[in-house]
């Protein structure tokens, strides 16, 4: 296995965003990069599957009520998420405060709807930086190929070479980030698995006798990459930045339990689950709510990548 | 002082009584008691006495496992300073001098008594000659001065040197006499001589290999109640019984720290019957609390802490940190004469005394304390610990939430909104402040929240920094922040504190007056109260006193509260007994029912 | 064969070298500084805190600080880590490779047993799966696979203290042993310490195997030479976990090298809760202290451990797989 050029070399070097090593190779390995028309077959697959389709609703209600948590906090449960009251700690779930009150007195709910806001942000926001320097850099080494790819390669297998949560442990705990920050190093860290698989499309496609033939046919190389490599790579990338919201979401809240989190006043689903965990005993709704909270969302991005990528790859009906 | 031989008879005498006491068999036994007898050379001698049997045994034997947050990091008493290594070492050395667990005075403990010279700048102490080295050596005066003298050396890298500082020499006068010339005289120097004891024959004599020695990790060669039997790093530390220990062997056969990485887990663990004995955060106070309504056998004792928890207003300007004196001769560090430096640029918000009182008056002390702190502290009112009973300041009146007065003092600072919302402006500045603690410690992030909160409301524009230790240190010590929750503890049981609050530790990254707290009569008083002559604590109290009521006018910190520690422990411990200086005091009367 | 494990090790270097550079430059950019940490005591004056700095080196610019780092200097008494002198840490003042050592054994001992019983499981889990393929058991391991991965390590681990160790009393809440003053190592006493920490940190693992060698063997089962194998009449059960699961496995032995990686990351959170004694605890307690020398050495060891892993991989997935052949 010397090639280093094949796109689906099983070196276990491809592998790896920071949190979710595993299942990026997990999909790499599995992945069809063959060109398909996705497009019906696909969405036909996912309306038969209905356990992707119960996990998608969940997510875009869970998304939709963290939109609105503003609304929702003022004029439903008319609550201000941030304001205090010393007098009401670690009341239980109550017609008042449906989901109970914290060690200082504020409504969980309308919190837990803010922390979600901020935690669904993160988790997307830290895939979509990865998901975009990962193509830009895989389509780059793809590109120029020779000493370009070469240096590439070189910083990909170094980063990938650091446990990362390590390396998220220095900069976390040295340069006490902003959820902003937060979205930068995660995404920082967690792009080298899409590299590798924009990177090796690339390069498998050169042995295509199709591209060879529109290569004869006079189209650049360019042209090639955007026409027929991106589409050929995106809805792979689509499934692993999925499952990377999910690993992002699931890493902050490791990060908060070492005290490393995103720091209060703002509230994540991970900073109040580690919060709680010091007063599981004074308050068990705050235990559970959002412990579940962040399972159930995490579970969902899963199965929702999952079923994406069984939507996509045909072998696999 | 008593003659020697009438000393031995007494010692004598009360190791019989306690025999008597503490025989556990019915039938009459020989007991065996090593009596040092003094004739011309000392020989210990055998001595054997008669014990008659009695009815309250004390149950001999078992071993406890307590809990520690952090591993220890060095088991040398001049080299560690961190609180897990000390509560080990307490167990194996002795020091020269010691805190009474209740008081908080000075007190002796190899020390068997001392004077003081006419000028105060000379103590002759005189040592115990009964205790001795688990390797049979006896301990000398010798062992005290090698001790303090290695703490002085260049060969050895110890936070400890402030302890000599005011040393002029350490004098052998004999095998237990000791006498040590200081060249100022300050009331607190006997506070540095309670770090545990070395035994200089152990070590090259000019202290060459002290710091590399395997003593360091294990401690084989000690003189406290327990000895030691091993160290497993992050796992736990095992003490065993001293046999020969002078006060007569402890109860206990052994003493076994386990760390622990999670607070829940050391809680589950005492839940669970894992450990003995531990002090537990506030927060699970009520967990222990509700065990032992509901007939848990637990038993749960509460002592002040030395230290308190407080907000730090920074005065001067933290874009613009500068040294609190005039560096007449350029040399970037105090010299004794410099004077304060009056032209240093203030903050430009907190400067203000107004603003710092509407600040303090903004403060829910009663629900902190209650709620933030889960009851487990008391009401702080300035810079001295209510425990400190002679030098505490009890007629001051602390402050308490006054939203109105808040209001009104900012009003006066021209600190100005329209009508009830949204942020006061002065002069088109806007009231906007940060406020830093540090990650992790969920009290002061919550303390933070609360006040961020309750500013907000009075037309503040609050930033939270919640920042890693190490970054709050640096910042704190570098001068650049606005605000800081923070707290000290370990402020020991005498109220000097000059380092606080005196100008010439105003120094930018390196001193601890990183308020730049400056008031004349202050600076006075403290060195006044520090060099009392004959240090009587009704003169010193008299200082402190007014100190307390200058610092709570000027409000540099606004006070949170003296935190309450809490030991919890299994009943079947006994005689275990904490004070608010010392809980180890009687380790070695400590013993398990079975 | 010779020459193609050579030129990996010689493709090792600059990756290491890559990592020393980041590591090193990442911590010394931070802000703050271990000296007032080390110092953050009002007894200390500024002059003793500067005597520090100098002496451990940190008056120095950050380059010149790398150089000393890696190649030693007499000055700050080191001989450089191309010599394997990782230094003293700053707070023990120990050398760090000896207090590396001391915890390696325990995050061997849980990282590998976490490993293998992931293996065990999810290799198995995922065959049988893939065989019911469509059946309740290969649905259920399927829900239970990710869940496994979505669940926050610490919160699953809190619960299971709560109820096995707390409520039920069948485990304990953690360490490695049950201390006693003997110093005795039960057998027993150990496993039963091991139960929680294990089944917390290959929860993941099991997870991940069992989804992955499901895909491989249907990958595998679909392949032509199994549809023969079964039209010749070779019975299912034989062809499935003779053949089809023999070739799935193949691939695993590429996860060794990123297995390497989670686990050490997994064992960060895992050791904390259960008070493990091992690398991942110190690595936590180097970081708040920032000890830089022993955080260093934590993370170029780590590193070297994937950077060895990724390598046997490789050289594994060339002797096992009789497809690939070395060019």
């Amino acid at each position: 296995m010397a090639q280093d050029d094949s796109g689906k070399s099983a070196s276990s070097a491809d592998v790896s965003a920071p949190w979710g090593e595993d299942l990026d190779m997990f999909l790499e390995t599995t992945a069809t990069p063959e060109p398909l028309s996705f497009g019906k077959i696909a969405v036909r697959h996912i309306l038969r599957d209905r356990l992707t389709l119960i996990a998608m609703g969940i997510l875009l209600t869970l998304i939709l009520l963290s939109v609105l948590a503003g609304v929702i906090s003022k004029e439903v449960l008319k609550v201000d998420p941030n304001s205090t009251d010393l007098l009401i700690t670690f009341d239980p779930p109550s017609s008042e405060h449906w989901l109970g009150t914290d060690q200082l007195g504020r409504d969980q709910l309308s919190r837990l709807l803010f922390g979600g806001r901020i935690s669904l942000a993160i988790g997307f926001s830290a895939a979509a930086v990865s998901m975009t320097i990962g193509i830009s850099i895989g389509l780059i080494a793809g590109f120029f190929g020779r000493i370009v790819d070469d240096f590439i390669m070189w910083f990909i297998n170094t980063l990938q070479s650091i446990p990362t949560l390590f390396l998220l442990l220095i900069i976390v705990a040295l340069f006490s980030p902003t959820p902003f920050w937060f979205v930068v190093v995660l995404g920082l860290l967690g792009w080298m698995g899409t590299s590798r698989l924009v990177r090796g499309e690339v390069f498998s496609l050169r042995e295509r006798d199709y591209v060879t033939a529109a290569r004869a046919l006079g189209a650049s190389r360019l042209t090639l990459m955007l026409r027929h490599v991106l589409p050929n790579a995106i809805p792979i990338v689509i499934v692993i930045t999925m499952i990377d919201v999910g690993s992002v979401i699931l890493v902050e809240s490791a990060l908060s339990f070492l005290g490393l989190g995103v720091q209060p006043p703002t509230a994540t689903w991970g900073n109040m689950l580690s919060n709680a965990q010091s007063y599981f005993h004074l308050g068990t709704h705050l235990v559970i709510f959002p412990g579940l909270l962040i399972t159930i969302t995490v579970l969902c991005l899963y199965l929702l990548g999952d079923g994406l990528r069984d939507a996509l790859d045909p072998r696999l009906k | 002082m008593i003659s020697r031989s009438k000393w031995l008879a007494m010692i004598s005498l009360l190791i019989i009584a306690s025999f008597v006491l503490a025989a556990c068999k019915p039938e009459a036994i020989i007991q065996t008691v090593e009596v040092p007898v003094e004739v011309e050379v000392e020989v210990p001698v055998e001595v054997e006495v008669l014990i008659t049997p009695t009815p309250e045994p004390i149950p001999q034997g078992g071993s406890i496992v307590e809990s520690t947050f952090a591993d220890a990091q060095i088991l040398n008493p001049i080299l560690s300073s961190d609180s897990a290594s000390s509560d080990v070492i307490a167990k194996l050395f002795l020091g020269l001098l010691t805190l009474d667990e209740f008081s908080g005075e000075v007190i002796g403990e190899l020390a068997e008594s001392w004077t003081v010279s006419e000028d105060g700048l000379t103590y002759t102490f005189t040592l115990r000659d009964d205790v001795t080295w688990t390797d049979g050596t006896p301990v000398t005066a010798n062992d005290v001065k090698f001790t303090y003298d290695a703490i002085g050396s260049e060969l050895v890298d110890t936070p400890r040197k402030s302890n000599i500082e005011l040393v002029e020499a350490f004098n052998v006068i004999d095998d237990y006499t000791l006498e040590i010339v200081f060249h100022t005289l300050d009331c607190t120097a006997l506070q540095n001589f309670t770090l545990g004891i070395l035994p200089a024959h152990m070590y090259a004599a000019d202290y060459s290999d002290i710091m590399d020695s395997t003593l360091n990790d294990e401690p084989t060669v000690t003189n406290g109640p327990f000895k030691f039997q091993e160290w497993v790093r992050d796992t736990n530390v095992t003490l065993v019984r001293n046999e020969d220990y002078y006060l007569g062997a402890p109860n206990l056969d052994g003493w076994i720290y386990r760390v622990f990485a999670d607070t829940s887990a050391e809680l589950a663990a005492f839940l669970a019957g894992e450990i003995d004995v531990f002090g537990v955060g506030p927060e699970y106070v009520s967990v222990i609390e509700g065990e032992i309504a509901k007939g848990s056998p637990f038993e749960m004792k509460k002592f002040f802490n030395d230290g308190y928890t407080y907000v730090g207003f920074n005065m001067a300007d933290p874009d613009n940190p500068e040294i609190g004196w005039v560096d007449a001769d350029a040399n970037e560090e105090f010299t004794e004469g410099e004077l304060y430096n009056s032209e240093q640029t203030p903050h430009p918000i907190l400067s203000d005394l107004n603003v710092r009182k509407a600040i303090a008056y903004t403060i829910d002390y009663t629900n902190i304390i209650n709620k933030v702190a889960f009851g487990q502290g008391a009401p702080m009112v300035a810079n001295v610990l209510p425990a400190v009973v002679w030098a505490y300041n009890a007629e001051l009146e602390p402050y308490a939430l006054d939203v109105e007065m808040a209001a009104s003092l900012l009003d006066e600072a021209g600190w100005t909104r329209a009508g009830e919302e949204g942020v006061r402006t002065k002069n088109g500045v806007p009231l906007a402040l940060s406020l830093m603690t540090n990650a992790g410690n969920e009290t002061r992030e919550n303390i933070a929240a609360i006040m961020k909160d309750n500013l907000d409301t009075l037309g503040f524009d609050i930033t939270l920094d919640i920042l890693e230790w190490g970054t709050v240190v640096g910042n704190l010590l570098g001068q650049q922040y606005d605000m800081v929750i923070i707290g000290w503890i370990g402020m020991g049981s005498d109220p000097e504190d000059s380092v606080f609050w005196a100008y010439r530790y105003d120094d930018p990254g390196g001193g601890f007056n990183f308020v730049s707290y400056y008031n004349e009569e202050v600076d006075q008083l403290l060195f006044e109260a520090k060099s009392l002559p004959g240090c009587s604590t009704e003169g010193r109290g008299e200082k402190y006193k007014r100190i307390q009521e200058l610092i709570h006018e000027d409000a540099p910190y606004a006070f949170f509260y003296n935190p309450l520690g809490n030991v919890i422990w299994n009943t079947r411990l006994q005689a275990i007994n904490p004070g608010p200086w010392a809980t180890y005091y009687n380790v070695e009367e400590w013993y398990l029912t079975p | 064969m010779r020459a193609y494990v050579l030129r990996r090790l010689l493709q090792a270097i600059p990756t290491l070298l890559g990592i020393t550079v980041i590591s090193f430059s990442l911590m010394r950019l931070s802000p703050g500084d271990p000296v007032d940490l080390l110092t953050f005591n009002p007894k200390m004056t500024r002059a003793a805190r500067e005597t520090l700095r100098h002496q451990l080196c940190l008056d120095r610019s950050i380059a010149e600080q790398y150089i000393v780092w890696m190649f030693g200097n007499d000055e700050c008494d080191t001989k450089g880590i191309v010599r394997l002198d990782f230094g003293d840490s700053l707070y023990d003042k120990r050398p760090v490779l000896e207090m590396i050592a001391e915890r390696i054994p325990a995050t061997v001992e849980l990282t590998g047993l976490a490993l293998a019983v992931g293996m065990l499981i999810g290799v198995s889990a995922g065959i049988y799966s893939a065989v019911k393929h469509g059946s309740l058991f290969d649905n259920l391991t399927r829900v239970w696979a990710v869940i496994g991965q979505a669940v926050p390590v610490f919160w699953l681990g809190l619960i299971l203290i709560l109820v096995f160790a707390v409520q039920l009393g069948w485990l304990p809440v953690g360490g490695r042993y049950t201390l006693n003053l003997q110093s005795d190592k039960d057998f027993i006493d150990h496993l039963k310490h091991l139960v929680m920490p294990v089944f917390v940190l290959s929860t993941g693992w099991i997870a991940v195997l069992s989804r992955y060698m499901r895909t491989e063997t249907l990958e595998v089962i679909r392949q032509d030479y199994i549809r023969a194998a079964r039209a010749k009449g070779v019975p299912n059960q034989r062809v499935y976990f003779w053949h089809a699961a023999r070739n799935a496995l193949i691939p695993l032995v590429t996860i060794l090298g990123p297995a390497i990686g989670g686990l050490l990351a997994g064992a960060v959170i895992t050791e904390t809760i259960f008070s493990w004694p091992g690398m991942g605890r110190m690595t936590i307690e180097a970081v708040f202290q920032r000890d830089y020398t022993l955080l260093m050495a934590n993370v170029i060891i780590g590193s070297v451990l994937v950077v060895g892993g990724n390598l046997l991989s490789d050289i594994l997935y060339v002797v096992v797989d009789p497809r690939i052949r070395l060019s």
